[in-house]
Parts: C-alpha cells; sequence; structure tokens
C-alpha cells in the first residue's frame, strides 16, 4: 500500500489547496517549524482516528475539535476536506463541515475496509508520542501497546462481559434477595429456634396431629397446607367473643413496639441523604479504584486530596479502606430501608386489621373512639413519601397513634381465651412453616444467580488469560526484533537483553534490559532521554512490521529530535535495511537530517521536498518552487534578500558537503579542539576539489576519465564561497545577481557528485576491496584511500 | 496440559477453556441461559464496546431464560 498525495483544503494550516506528493516513492519533507508539515500526519490521524486527533483533544478544541481542525480563515460555508490518494488508485475522502461534523468516502467502497483496518500508532510515530510512550506507567503503556499487539478486542470482549454481568445482577436484584434470604432465616430462627428439618417436621406433625384427625400426609407442603386449612376452620367456628380475641391479640402478635424500636435505632445512625452521599462516593472511589490499578506500587503521587506526594501503594490502600467504610454504611442504610418498609407495612396492616367486621362491634364502642381517630390518622399519612423521606418527628407522631392503639388492644385482651391464644401461637409456626418454602425457592434463585455471576466472572477471567497468553507469546517473539533495530541504531552499547515483559499484576507491560551487565526492570532507570526515544522507536518500528498490515506506509513526525547526528545516521541503515519494500514518509525541521537523508538514501526509491515559510491562513501551506533542489529555499529569497540568500547557500553547502567529505573519505588536515568541528563549506570543497582530480572519474565509452566537468564546478563554487559567500554571512552587501550566481555555483557543485544517468550520488555503492565507490549505475567512480 | 515431548505447558484453546466452563455450569443453569453465555463468550464480532442499551437488552435475555428454567418450561416453544 502506497500513498500517493496527500490532499488537504482549509483543514489546519492549508489554504485552498495543499498537496503533498509521494511519486509513488518515500519521501523525506522538510520544513522548518510551523510550515505545516504536521497539517499532513494531521490529516492521516482525523480519517484513520474517524474525526479525532489526540493532540486535539481538549477543552477549547470544542465538538469534534471544530475550533481545531478547520484554518481559521476558511470561507464562510466552505467544507474542509482531507484526501488520500493510494497508488493502487483507491482514494478516501473526509469532509468536515463548519459545525465539525465530518462524512467520508471512500472509492471504491470496498476499500473502505482495508484502509480503516490501518491502526494509527503502527502507520504514524510522531516525536511526543514516543517520549511521553516511554514515561508511562506500565499500565499506560499495556493500554499503549495491547491494540498494537491486535490484542484490542479481547480487551473489549472482557469489559463487555464485565459490564454484562454487573447489568445482570443489579437486575436481578441478587443483592436485595440475599438480605431478603437473611430475613426469612431469621425469622425461621425466631419460629423453630435451631430446630433440624426433621424436628421442624416433627413440630409441625404435632400441630396437625392436635388439629386434625386425618393421616399425617408425607410431603411438607402438603401437610402446611392442611394446617392452614385447619387454621382457617377453628377461626371461622368461633363465635363472637372468640372470634374479637384473636383479632385483637393475633394483631398484638406481630410485635408492634418492635417495628417502632428498629425505625427508632436506625434513624439514629443514618439520614435521608447517606444513599446519595454513597452514590457520589463510590463512583468517585470506582474511578480512583481504577487509577490506582494504573499506578506503579512505588511510584509517588500528589495526593488528589492534599497534594502532598504520597506512595502509590498508600493511595490505594486508602482509596480501598474508603470503599469499604462506604459498603459498611450502605448496609446501614439498607438496615434503614427494611425498618421504613417494615414500618409502613405496620401502618397499612393495623387499619386494615382494625376495620374487620368481627370488630366492627369493638371499635363502635365510645371507649374506642380515640381508637377511631388514630386509625384515621394513619390512613390519612402519605405512605410513598414516607418511604422516600422518613423524619424522626413522623417517626414518634405514628408511634404515639400506634402505641394508644396498642394499649387500647392490650387492654381488651386482659381477660385470657386459652385456646384462642394457643392458635395464635401455633399461627406463628404454621406462617413460617409456610415461609419455608418461599425461603426455599429464594435461596435456588439465588444460589442459581450466584452461579451465573461466578460463571460471567470466570468467562472475563478466561478472556484476560488468553489476553496474557497471547502478549507472553507477542511480546517474546518481538522482543528480538526490538534488540536487533535497537543493535542498529546503538552499535557496541552495553545495553542487551532488552524484552517487553508483563510483570504479575493484570494490565501492565514494561521494558526490562541488561545495562552493563546488570538487569534493570525499566529502562527509565538507567538510559538518558535520547536511548529511551530510541527505545521507544524501536519498539514501534517493530510492532510497525507486524500483522496483518505490514505493507502501510510508516509516517514519522520528527522523531530524530532528541537523538545526536551519530544515530540519527544509524536510523537511516536501520529504516534501509528493515523497511525497504515499505513507503516511509519522513517529516523533519532538521535541516542537517535531512541534507544528510538526501545524501543516503538512494534517488531511486526516495523524493526530497521543502516547505516554504508559512505565512498566513489565507496562503497556508505552499511548497519551495523546485522543491527538489536543495538550493529553492535560497533561491526563493534572492529577490528580497539578496545577502540571506547567500547565507542560506552557504548554510546548504556547509552541511552537504560536510556529509560530503566524510562519505568520500576526504582527508581533512587536522585542527585543534573544537576547531574540527567548525570547518565551513569552503575547506570542504576544496578538498574535495584537490582529490577530485586523481580521484574523481567517469565512464566515457569504457573508459575511465577524469571528470572535469566537476571539478571545474566545484573550483568556481570554491572561489564564490571564499567572495561572495563569506561576505554574505558577515553582513557584507551583495546583489541579486551575485547571489544567484553563487547558488547557481553551488548547486552546479552539487550536482556535479550525482550521476546525470542514475541521479544517484556517488558514494551510493561502496566496493569496499577495490576502495571504491561509485553510483548506482557505474557511471561515477570515487576512488579512495 | 504438560508437552510430553519438551515439558513446557500448553495452553488450551480459549474457545474450549471457556466452553467447559459454560458446560460445567450447564445443568444449574439451564441450556437456553447457557447458549446465550456461549454466544457471549465467542461472540467475535466484539470490536466495540457494548452499548448501554444492547447491554440491557442482553442481561435481560439472560435473566429470562433463566426464569423459563426456574419454570421448568424452557424447552417449550417461545
Amino acid at each position: 500500500m502506497k500513498i500517493k498525495q496527500i490532499r488537504l483544503s482549509w483543514f489546519r494550516g492549508a489554504s485552498e489547496n495543499a498537496t503533498l506528493e509521494t511519486n509513488d516513492k518515500s519521501l523525506v519533507v522538510y520544513g522548518r517549524n510551523g510550515t505545516g508539515k504536521s497539517s499532513f500526519v494531521d490529516g492521516i490521524e482525523y480519517i484513520l482516528r474517524n474525526g479525532h486527533i489526540s493532540h486535539l483533544a481538549h477543552e477549547y478544541s470544542g465538538r469534534h475539535h471544530k475550533h481545531g481542525v478547520r484554518n481559521t480563515h476558511t470561507p464562510s460555508g466552505i467544507p474542509s476536506t482531507i484526501g488520500i490518494d493510494f497508488s493502487s488508485g483507491e482514494t478516501v475522502d473526509m469532509q468536515i463541515e463548519p459545525d465539525g461534523n465530518f462524512k467520508s468516502a471512500c472509492s471504491p467502497a470496498a476499500f473502505e475496509t482495508e484502509f480503516s483496518k490501518l491502526n494509527f500508532a503502527r502507520v504514524v510515530l510522531r516525536q511526543d508520542e514516543i517520549a511521553n510512550f516511554m514515561l508511562k506507567t506500565k499500565g499506560e503503556k499495556y493500554s499503549a501497546l495491547l491494540p498494537l499487539l491486535g490484542l484490542h478486542s479481547l480487551e473489549v470482549r472482557a469489559n463487555n462481559i464485565r459490564s454484562i454481568k454487573s447489568e445482570t445482577m443489579s437486575a436481578s436484584m441478587l443483592q436485595r434477595k440475599q438480605t431478603d434470604i437473611i430475613r426469612q432465616q431469621a425469622a425461621k430462627d425466631a419460629a423453630f429456634g435451631d430446630k433440624s428439618d426433621e424436628e421442624i417436621m416433627q413440630c409441625l406433625g404435632d400441630l396437625h396431629a392436635f388439629y386434625k384427625e386425618t393421616k399425617l400426609p408425607l410431603d411438607r407442603d402438603m401437610l402446611i397446607n392442611e394446617l392452614e386449612d385447619a387454621e382457617k376452620t377453628i377461626i371461622s367456628s368461633f363465635n363472637q367473643e372468640h372470634a374479637r380475641h384473636h383479632e385483637l391479640t393475633s394483631l398484638l402478635a406481630t410485635k408492634p413496639q418492635d417495628v417502632l424500636k428498629s425505625i427508632f435505632e436506625i434513624l439514629d445512625q443514618t439520614n435521608s441523604e447517606v444513599d446519595e452521599h454513597i452514590n457520589d462516593k463510590l463512583s468517585i472511589l470506582e474511578s480512583a479504584s481504577t487509577y490506582t490499578e494504573r499506578l506503579d506500587p512505588e511510584e509517588t503521587i500528589p495526593c488528589p486530596a492534599c497534594g502532598k506526594k504520597i506512595l502509590a501503594n498508600d493511595f490505594k490502600e486508602h482509596v480501598e479502606n474508603e470503599q469499604k467504610s462506604l459498603q459498611d454504611l450502605r448496609i446501614i442504610y439498607m438496615r434503614r430501608n427494611e425498618a421504613t418498609d417494615n414500618l409502613i407495612a405496620l401502618i397499612r396492616a393495623i387499619p386494615t386489621r382494625l376495620r374487620t367486621p368481627k370488630l366492627t362491634d369493638w371499635l363502635s364502642d365510645p371507649a374506642q373512639s380515640d381508637v377511631v381517630n388514630k386509625i384515621e390518622q394513619l390512613e390519612g399519612l402519605d405512605l410513598k413519601s414516607l418511604r422516600r423521606n422518613i423524619t424522626a418527628l413522623q417517626v414518634i407522631t405514628i408511634t404515639d397513634a400506634i402505641t394508644l392503639i396498642c394499649n387500647h388492644v392490650n387492654a381488651s385482651t386482659v381477660a385470657s381465651i386459652p385456646e384462642v391464644e394457643k392458635l395464635v401461637e401455633d399461627k406463628k409456626i404454621i406462617s413460617a412453616a409456610v415461609n419455608l418454602k418461599k425461603l426455599d425457592e429464594l435461596i435456588s434463585d439465588v444460589a442459581n444467580l450466584e452461579l451465573l455471576e461466578s460463571t460471567l466472572t470466570k468467562m472475563e477471567q478466561e478472556v484476560r488469560n488468553e489476553i496474557r497468553f497471547l502478549s507472553d507469546k507477542i511480546i517474546t517473539e518481538i522482543s528480538n526484533d526490538i534488540q536487533e533495530l535497537w543493535s542498529i541504531l546503538h552499535k557496541d552499547k552495553p545495553i542487551e537483553d532488552i524484552s517487553l515483559h508483563l510483570p504479575d499484576d493484570d494490565k501492565a507491560i514494561d521494558i526490562c534490559l541488561k545495562f552493563h551487565g546488570v538487569s534493570q526492570s525499566s529502562p527509565r532507570l538507567t538510559l538518558s532521554e535520547g536511548h529511551k526515544n530510541s527505545l521507544g522507536l524501536c519498539i514501534f518500528l517493530t510492532l510497525a512490521k507486524r500483522g496483518e498490515n505490514n505493507n502501510a506506509p510508516i509516517i514519522l513526525d520528527d522523531v530524530v529530535t532528541s537523538f545526536d547526528r551519530e544515530h540519527r545516521g544509524f536510523l537511516v541503515n536501520l529504516l534501509n535495511q528493515h523497511f525497504t519494500e515499505r513507503q516511509i514518509i519522513i517529516f523533519t525541521h532538521d535541516r542537517e537530517w535531512f541534507a544528510e537523508l538526501r545524501a543516503r538514501l538512494p534517488q531511486k526509491k526516495w523524493s526530497f521536498k521543502m516547505l516554504n515559510l508559512w505565512k498566513s491562513p489565507t496562503e497556508g501551506i505552499n511548497w519551495l518552487r523546485s522543491s527538489g533542489s536543495l538550493f529553492a529555499e535560497a533561491r526563493h529569497l534572492v529577490s528580497e534578500n539578496p545577502e540571506l540568500a547567500g547565507n542560506k547557500a552557504r548554510t546548504v553547502m556547509d552541511i552537504e558537503f560536510s556529509i560530503a567529505a566524510e562519505s568520500l573519505r576526504v582527508s581533512l588536515p587536522y585542527l585543534r579542539s573544537s576547531r574540527n568541528d567548525h570547518r565551513t563549506s569552503h575547506e570542504f570543497v576544496t578538498r574535495i576539489a584537490a582529490d577530485a582530480k586523481k580521484k574523481y572519474k567517469l565512464n566515457d565509452d569504457g573508459d575511465y576519465v577524469p571528470h572535469n566537468g566537476a571539478i571545474e564546478a566545484l573550483q568556481e563554487a570554491e572561489r564564490l564561497l571564499v567572495s561572495w559567500a563569506n561576505a554574505a554571512s558577515h553582513g557584507h552587501l551583495i546583489t541579486e545577481s551575485e547571489a544567484e550566481e553563487l547558488i547557481n555555483a553551488c548547486e552546479s557543485a552539487y550536482t556535479s557528485l550525482s550521476c546525470p544517468e542514475c541521479n544517484e550520488l556517488v558514494w551510493l555503492a561502496n566496493q569496499e576491496g577495490q576502495k571504491r565507490l561509485q553510483c548506482g549505475c557505474g557511471h561515477l567512480r570515487w576512488k579512495y584511500g | 496440559m504438560a508437552n510430553e515431548s519438551d515439558g513446557s505447558e500448553e495452553q488450551a484453546p480459549y474457545d474450549s477453556r471457556v466452553m467447559e466452563i459454560i458446560d460445567d455450569a450447564q445443568p444449574r443453569l439451564g441450556g437456553a441461559t447457557a447458549n446465550i453465555l456461549r454466544e457471549i463468550a465467542l461472540d467475535a464480532a466484539s470490536e466495540n464496546e457494548l452499548t448501554q442499551r444492547t447491554i440491557q437488552n442482553v442481561s435481560a435475555s439472560i435473566l429470562s431464560a433463566l426464569n423459563r428454567k426456574d419454570s421448568g418450561d424452557e424447552n417449550k416453544a417461545d
């Protein structure tokens, strides 16, 4: 897959039209800071991340980055566009409306799948992303690398299973049912004590024998049914006095005073705002807990509460304690809800029980007029409102009413009727027995839900096991590649055994290595800034080589900022050795590296472009005319500022001819101390021109003869560099035509080192045995040694 | 399981490991619930995080299947 061109219109720094053409080759783009290089990278990111650009993800960019992606001077109503044309003929286009909404189109449509599968992080490497990656915690490294290892979909699956589990358990009211079991178990214990099932059956059998004369049924449920029937029969046979006594005693058997006592106790411990408070706190702690998983336990972090530096482990412990304390509080709140529910049930039950026809006479007795008033008071309560928020004052009022009613009921049941009272006591056992069946069903239901929960937990864990297994396998494979790439960038550096590894904690990846023979668990312990970034680059380039899309272009945006000259040079070797079949697009603001790449990369596969200074939003991004020429920038300045143009030309010559002298192995006289590093182009050109007379040959019908044209060009450049270029760089005036002549001479001198047949520089190939350099086709030769 | 030839440990494929977990639970959860869990475990299209609505629908299906099992009519036609 090769990018043919990237088209921008009113996107980021581009005005109406800015096109980056690759000519189907790899490409190096040079531009000073702010010339618009990154606009092209942003365009690719916007398409690959479906309308998202990481460095624009902040509060000021607005919805869909609408304040960031569009050129500030875009004419009203005009959309911004990004287009990528591929060498295969396919295209991808994105149109961004003024409100930030966007739509994409691919041609042909089927291509969308191939292109959209590309992982941005495998295609584009930016300097700041590499630096940031190396500084990330092992948890953040895990999140960054997982998609690149091709395991993101498994992580999504694990998260989906966790979400389904959480929702299912919440919808099933498992927690509520578990509490119900505890409550019903307590009711069972109250009725039957610590009796075994056999003893309970014996107890029910005794009751059956007392109330029924028929044969004892075998099944517990049938036994209970028969007892319920018997109880109803007896109650229906009561005379009026017994019936009244039964109703009143039954009411007292519900122990209204206990219900009132519970609500008072629990109101002392909590208030109505507690649940909201707990929910808020728990959601904050949930986020904090997720955050702590990403922290290195030994790392110090600023405490979110007080700002003091604390160990991550201490912070984690603090979060866990807070979570536990809130969970305890929630249990208290659940008890409060339960006590409120019981009170409301009592408020409903008392009027219902007392308004039964069996108590009509009792209630119409003038002595019970206060009871009637209190019943009416209870009936007038807004129970929904009470359930939401019950106050202590309301509880006191309700307690007064219920207590008065209970006192009257007590007074009316002073005279004992033993058979009625036995029935009321036995009824408690029968009711508890009825609840046994419900309890069994509840226990079975909860057991199923708990099994479901544990099955979903195991399923999620299996996905995580799979992620770990595959991560382990992949990172073992890629660790060798990382070490190999590192070895190219850092020959003879005593850093070895570089590998990614999975620490014991979940969701973590780190990098370990041996530094001067000593094992290190993180590169942050010993490596310099430049070496860390270099290691990060090796990791990402290794991952870019892997996977299904290992033919996709690789885009490197200013990735060598922290590299010294030597390592920038080794990066060229790395690209030449490992990425010969890939299209690579390099953006750089480093003039020297641009020159080096131009000198060392084969022209057949690489092209070179330079961006002009970006002047205004309406002018936008523009390329230097004759962008392929090293001297385009200098030429551009000739009419405007001849001195600056001359100086630019000399700067280009300083860089290019230092590389040329090194590549041609030209010996230079030794200078003391740092003066060796401050040589100028004049010295290089002089020595190269002198050596060229003996060493530089071109093929003339099979014979290699001195390259006189090149020698003349070099000598002319040498002459003008001494006179006009020195004048220009020291602030003296030179004319427009002098600047033009100087640039022409410099360009001719530089061009004379390239082959007119194959366009490659004379030092492209090295025939070491013959101590000879030559261009790609052998037309030019340089004998060294 | 142990690889007899070199003594190294080999892991059973994910699919079979997760199926074993669901198979073990099936007698108590019922066939319908187990089938939904199998779909979740092997959903090859899980490239994106599920929406809350989808999660709620899946959850409702699971509970419905579990209840059908409890009421003993999970094999009846819907």
